[in-house]
Parts: C-alpha cells; structure tokens; sequence
C-alpha cells in the first residue's frame, strides 16, 4: 500500500513542500516495473540534503539504469517526525510516498559526523532493526559513503556495507551483484561476501576488531584469508568521460545552495595538514573546458537556474580557470544567469578576477589564513604569506570592496598565544590596510569578520595522531580573542567547542561508538547540527550510560604505531607519507603544492589525473 | 525611438504585456506564492521565451501575480502578467510553458492585455469551493436557513489574527455571496464569493469560522479550491 501523506498533517508543518516531491526533472517510474528499488538518504533535512552534489549524480545515475528505481529520503523536519510517529507513518521516499522497508537498498551518504544521530533515528522511523545482526530476510540492506565513510568504524555495527570513494562505477558493479544474488535466492551474508570482491566495497561484518586494556585496538583483521586486508577506495580516472547529469531536480522551496553546481576537478593540488579533503579526493583531475561549457549550457537549457556556482575544492586552482570563466559567463550572460565565483585562494586573486566577480555580483572577499603566524601557517602548509594576504585585501579595498572575511582555525598542533595573537594582529593590519586608502576611494563601512573554528583532528590527514585541545581550553582561547578583536570594524564568530569535540570522537572513533550512537538516540539526540536542537549534556550521559570515555577519542595523542580504527581503508595516499609529513609540519617546513612537485604521497598508483600529467 | 531600443520604457514593455491565466491542482498545492515565482522564473528560461527583464546587476524578468494563494489552496484561476521583449503569440506562449511547467501547474488561456494597472490592484473579489467535514449530521435544509440568517445580519464581527495582533473585524460588507452546493452524510461544500485583493482581502477561512461562532457549529475546513478571480465591482478579468 502506498502511503498518501494526509493533508491534515501537512497543512500543520512547516514548508509542507519538503515532503512531496514532483520537482522538474525528478524521476517517476513505475516500482513494479524495476528489480532493484534503492532509497538515497540524506541525513539532513530537505533543504541541506538537496545541496549535495554527491546525491544529484548518483541519483541520476542509477536512474539511468532500466533495472532500478532511485528515491529520495530526507530526514523529516521535527514537527514533522512527531506527527509521523504519532500517526505511526513510517519513514517514506517522496518520490512513491512508499516505506524504506519495501526498498531493497537504503543508502546514507556520510558529510558530516554530526548527522549520524539522524542516520540512527532514520532507521528507527523507518520501522527496521538498527543493528547490522539484528536485520535479516526480507530487510533492505544498508549502505553508505561519502567523505565520513573513510573512517565508517563508528557506524560499522550498523551499516551493511560501505562504498570508499566516488560511486560512478562502483555503485553498477553493486547493482549487478545484487541484481544476480536476488534470482538466486541466497542468504544475506552471500551477497555481503560476494560485495567484499569488488574493490571500494568495504563489509564490516567481515572484519574482527580486539581491544588492549587501555581502549586502544589490538587487532583488526579480516575473518577470513578470502577477504582483503585493505580496501581500497575508487576513483574515477578520466572525468570527462565519466557520467554528470545535464538535468538535475529543481526544488520548489528554496535550498541552501539553490543553483547549479557545476564541478570543475576532483581533488586539491594544495596539502594542507589538516584538511582531510585534500588527501581523500587524491589525485587532482580536471574536466576539460569543452565538457565544462557544454554541461554548463545544459544544465542551465534544463532546470532554468537563475543561477550557475564553480563547485570544488580549491577552485581558482582550475588550470585553465581564466578561459573557464570567459566561456561560461559569455554563455549566461545572455539566458540571464548568473556566474557565481567561489571563494578565491588569496594568492591566486588578480585584478581582473576581482572585476569579474564584481560584475556579477558585489559580494564579500573571503580569505582563509587558518593560522594567524608565519610559523604556524608553515606548520599546516598553508603556503600563504601574510604579504600575499595584505596584497589581496588592499587589492581588493581599492577596487571597492569594503567587507573582508577571514577564516582562522584554533587549536591546531603546536599553538601558542603568540600564535593567536598573530589572528588579532593581521585582523587590525587589515583594518589599518583600509584606512590607509583615501577616503573619496574607498567604499564606506569596513566590516572585517574573523571567524575561528575549531580544529578537529581527521582521519587521513598528518595530523590524525593529534589530540584535539580540550573544551576548556578551546573556550579560553575563543574568550582572549572576542576580549583582543574588540573594534567597531571587527565582528568576531566562533564555534561551538562542544560540538567540535563531538566531531573529534565520531571523525576518529572505533565501534564502541555504534552503542553510544544508538543510546544517544534513544535519549532523543537529532539534528545536533542544529544549534537549537545540539544537546551536550545528553550526548555525555549517552557516553556515561555506555561506559565510553570521549576524552579517549578526541583529546588523546596517539602513538604513532598504534592500530587505528581506519586500519583497513586504503586511500591511496601511504601512512608512510603522513608520517613524513607530521614530522616535517613540527620543523615547520613547507611542501609543495602538486603541481610544483610531487611529493610522493602515493596517490600515483591510481595512474590519473596530474600525477601522470 | 533609438532611446527607446536602448533602454525600454515602461510604455513599450506595456505594448507587449501578457496575461495568462493557470491552474494549482493537488500535487503543487504544499508551494508557496515565493516559491510559485520562482517555479515561473525557471519555467519561463527552459521554455526560453523572451521575458524582458529589469536593468542591473541583478536582472529580474518583469512579471507580477495577481493574488497569493494560500498554501495548500488550488485553484482553476490564477493570474500572472508578464511584460514580453517579443510579440510572441499567446498560443505559442501557453503551448511553450506547459511543456516546461511542473505537473500541477497548468495555463489555460493567454491573451496580450493593453492595460498599464498592475494585476493585484485591479483584483476586487474571488470565490471559492470549501469543503467541509462535520461530526456528526447535517441537513441541507437546515444549513441553507442557517445561511440565510448569516447573511441577513448587518454586520458579522470576528476576531481576525494578523501579524501577531488580534483584532475584531466586520466581515459582512466583503461576503458577496455565501450557499451550499453539497451536502451528503460525508462531507459539505460551501461556495462563497468573498471581496479580495490589496484593499481589503477576505479569506475563507475567517468566514467558516465567524460562521461556526454563530451557530455554535464545528465545522473544519478539508479543502479549498478557487474558482475564479474578478476585477472590481466583479467583472471579469481582460484577458
């Protein structure tokens, strides 16, 4: 039975449009008419959700496929979970309005630790066991991935399996797999077993983990010689020839990022140290500007965007980014949309990349320093020096900009005061930097926000053995800077410490979490984050009540051979590296960017992209 | 006439000003009036029709809606004017957008108007079809005197909720018209013609329940679905 969403309770939510569906260029198919019907959860709400690039491509893609039927899930605002519940709805797809248990697949994309409570209460609306060993026949198998995937230990008593990398081609072989193991009728650990042989697909349930008495990991092996000892993620190698769609759904109420992403590269030639995203994505791969320019021309003749946004890492990296932006905006000036510019390197900011951001739209600069000293900056590899950010900001303040964003980082290894003074000291140099313009030249009403977050130490990253500062101690430092950036022209932000420390325990925790994660649920844990429904204390009695200390996890240095709970996810890039690469961020000494020179990080075995340019 | 070309007046946009009426059916009925422009916006650039858009940096294509439509309301007789940079044909308009518009949404006629008043101040009244649901039963008959008796009331006061404040209202000058077209054991349907648009806009909603007040009644309302828009003193819209 289908369920039709009764019109009482959504006359009695909030944006009753988030739950059915019928956007242009959403797919209707007939479910009886497909084998495989596979529902796309986005732990976050519809708005958060339908931002996400990785869920347009997939979704699509498997849509591609005759055989199979890919639905969209969000998870339901809370006014309307409490109707759900009372009425005893369970959780649906806003496609067919119909349940996730009558769905063969349920996958959760992994974008941030902090929705993984979402992920357990999903599961839970949903009427199915949450326990990996606690599903069986006839229940849909779970599966996730995306970039929290690459540590999927604290959700590995809960999902099926996980997919490591980018999903193009790896989510058919699945397909396949599981399209053969339904004729054939087997047991559930089969088609599991079967999914361990496809490269990217890791199966936890195929893994034993063992304990010292400290709480560290003593052994972490697969439990069997016919399983691989390391999985590695996917990648795909030639992206211009690798499916995009050239239509996307086009929501009705408007989304976090309401307008066409268009995705230049995979990857980040930089290497800062603690940005997780700028090993995982290893190696950097172009599209070419021909496939760039005609997408763009499709996507904007297919969903009548009124607005086109560059969506990668480090975007102004693009080799031929100059070329890029002359195209596109060329062909959208006249369909009357318009080219949004991401945030900029501020070494890579010219005069006349300025103008053109001017022209389209006059909005703030940002820069990104993440460290307020030299030396602190050298530690992260940064590779920016505080004459490139001043050329910049005054570049910027003569031609007309008047609001400044900075973005720093506290906490990182290796800080001091004086480091934080650095922060104070470049936010006033930049202050100064304006006044100094004459004042028939300059633009009137200088805002220069500083905005410190909070550093979280991340899996696949030099700095994974770190500790994370303490709470205490981060709210000290938030504190000496909100009294020193006291200025008429300053606005001061900061994150929440707490929550940065709960990042820090999912990032790099083990499966003890999964009991912890599941009791916090029950505690009634969600959308932590939402500022308005994060709940420190209940998190802590969650831990409290499972007996898991969460110190261990975020504020522990770890020891450099010891086993980490990420052991057998193989990202291509050599922990040999990452040790390297720790011990050179402690002399301070820089590495180059990849394309000045490979540094050797290991990311060549997957022969693409720049390592093979 | 040069200038003209350069930069368009508002007279040479109104030369070319098209009203097309749509409808709102059941699976679009949850999208708000911002979202229902927006839904226009990108319609109008995949149809790829010539709307002409406002200068600057951030080029807007000149349309304006007649009246909001309150979400979860349908309705057969929404109206939208748009300024064209091109004398396209209407049917070539109404053919264009319906292969670009959402399932929901309809239009059904499209005309070029010569009027330079803008939609929303020419609305004066729209009716409306509001289904019912009662506890219990309900006779036709008895329900037509009670209307009768409604109606002949000089005034009909009700506290009205608006932006936060409550405050007492006479809601008898802006009902037209107020009967029943059905009424089985299951459900009611009123059909009213209520005064509508930017001077005074009264909603059904507030005419059930002034209704319910006066009868002591429990009525609750179970759908709503606008049939048609007029002008002032209720002549039909140009189109």
């Amino acid at each position: 039975m289908t369920l039709k969403i009764d019109d009482k309770i959504l006359m009695s939510v909030e944006k009753p449009s988030r739950y059915t569906g019928g956007e242009w260029n959403s797919v209707i198919k007939k479910p009886a008419e497909v084998k495989i019907r596979f529902a796309f959860c986005f732990p976050d709400v519809y708005e958060v959700g339908m931002s996400n690039l990785g869920m347009k491509i997939l979704y699509h893609l498997l849509n591609e496929r005759e055989d199979t039927y890919c639905e969209r899930v969000f998870a339901p605002w809370t006014d309307m979970e409490e109707k759900m519940r009372q009425k005893g709805i369970p959780l649906f797809a806003i496609e067919t309005k119909d349940e996730l248990a009558k769905f063969d697949f349920i996958g959760f994309t992994l974008q941030y630790e902090m929705s993984y409570s979402n992920i357990v209460n999903m599961i839970n609306l949903a009427g199915l066991p949450i326990k990996r060993d606690e599903r069986g026949k006839g229940h849909p198998f779970i599966c996730a991935g995306g970039p929290c995937a690459y540590n999927p230990e604290p959700l590995a008593d809960i999902v099926d399996f996980f997919v490591l990398g980018e999903g193009e081609e790896v989510i058919n072989e699945i397909m396949d797999v599981y399209a053969d193991w339904k004729d054939s009728a087997g047991e559930r650990a089969d088609f599991l077993k079967k999914l361990a042989e496809i490269s990217g697909v890791y199966v936890p349930s195929l893994y034993s983990v063992s304990y010292n008495i400290d709480g560290t990991l003593k052994a972490f092996e697969p439990i069997d010689k016919s399983i691989p000892v390391k999985v590695r993620k996917r990648i795909i190698k030639d992206l211009d020839n690798v499916f995009y769609p050239d239509k996307v759904v086009v929501p009705y109420n408007q989304i976090v990022h309401d307008r066409i992403m268009l995705e230049l590269f995979r990857g980040c030639i930089r290497g800062c140290r603690f940005c997780q995203a700028g090993y995982i994505y290893r190696p950097v791969r172009e599209k070419s500007v021909e496939r760039l320019t005609k997408l763009a021309e499709n996507l904007i003749n297919n969903t009548g965007y009124e607005e086109i946004s560059l969506a990668s890492l480090s975007t102004s990296d693009f080799t031929k980014f100059q070329e890029l932006t002359d195209k596109i905006f060329e062909m959208s000036e006249g369909k009357k949309v318009n080219l949004s510019l991401p945030s900029l390197r501020i070494d890579s900011v010219s005069l006349s990349l300025l103008e053109k951001a001017q022209k389209v739209r006059k909005s703030g600069l940002t820069v990104a320093p993440e460290a307020g000293s030299q030396r602190l900056r050298d530690v992260i590899n940064k590779g920016i020096t505080r004459e490139n950010i001043m050329d910049a900001v005054s570049l910027a303040f003569k031609s007309g900009w008047n609001s400044i964003k900075l973005y720093f980082m506290i906490g990182l290894p290796t800080e001091t005061y004086e480091d934080i003074d650095g922060i104070v000291e470049l936010a006033f140099a930049i202050v100064d930097e304006y006044y100094k313009i004459p004042k028939e030249k300059r633009t009137k009403g200088l805002n220069v926000t500083v905005s410190a977050s909070n550093f979280v130490p991340k899996p696949f990253t030099p700095f994974q053995w770190e500790a994370q500062d303490t709470t205490e101690t981060l709210i000290e430092k938030q504190k000496y800077l909100k009294e020193k950036l006291k200025n008429r022209n300053i606005t001061f932000n900061w994150h929440d410490a707490k929550l940065s420390l709960l990042e820090a325990i999912f990032s790099r925790g083990d499966r003890s979490l999964g009991d912890v994660l599941i009791k916090a649920r029950e505690k009634g844990c969600k959308f932590d984050g939402w500022n308005e429904y994060f709940n420190y204390e209940t998190w802590m009695e969650a831990f409290k009540d499972v007996g898991v200390d969460p110190n261990f996890y975020a504020n522990r240095k770890r020891n450099l051979d010891e086993i980490l709970p990420w052991k057998a996810i193989d990202i291509g890039v050599s922990e040999s590296f990452f040790k390297k690469e720790l011990e050179k961020a402690l002399k301070g000494e820089n590495t180059p960017n990849c394309r000045q020179n490979c540094a050797g990080c290991g990311a060549a075995s997957f022969e693409g992209g720049i390592c093979i340019e | 006439m040069q200038a003209a070309e350069r930069l368009p007046s508002k007279e040479v946009y109104v030369l070319n000003r098209l009203r097309a009426r749509f409808s709102r059916g059941e699976s679009v009925k949850y999208i708000s009036h911002l979202d229902t422009l927006r839904t226009f916006e990108r319609t109008l650039r995949r149809a790829e029709l010539p709307i002409a858009h406002s200068q600057g940096f951030n080029p807007r294509p000149q349309m304006s809606f007649g009246l909001p439509l309150s979400v979860g309301v349908t309705s057969v007789s929404e109206f939208v004017d748009l300024d064209m940079d091109e004398r396209i044909s209407p049917e070539e308009f109404k053919d264009k957008m319906n292969d670009n518009i959402p399932e929901g949404f309809r239009i059904i006629e499209a005309g070029y108007i010569d009027s330079k008043e803008s939609l929303m101040s020419s609305i004066g009244a729209a009716s409306y079809e509001v289904w019912l649901g009662l506890k219990g039963q309900a006779s036709k008959e008895d329900l037509q005197n009670k209307i009768r008796d409604f109606l002949k009331k000089d005034s009909i006061e009700i506290e009205k909720e608006s932006k936060g404040k409550v405050k007492i209202v006479d809601i008898r000058p802006d009902i037209f018209e107020l009967e029943i077209s059905n009424c089985n054991v299951e459900k009611i349907c009123f059909l009213m013609t209520l005064s509508a648009g930017s001077v005074s806009n009264l909603k059904p909603e507030l005419v059930i329940k002034a209704f319910n007040v006066e009868n002591r009644s429990e009525f609750n309302i179970e759908k709503i679905h606008r049939t048609a828009l007029y002008g002032k003193n209720r002549v039909d819209l140009v189109i």
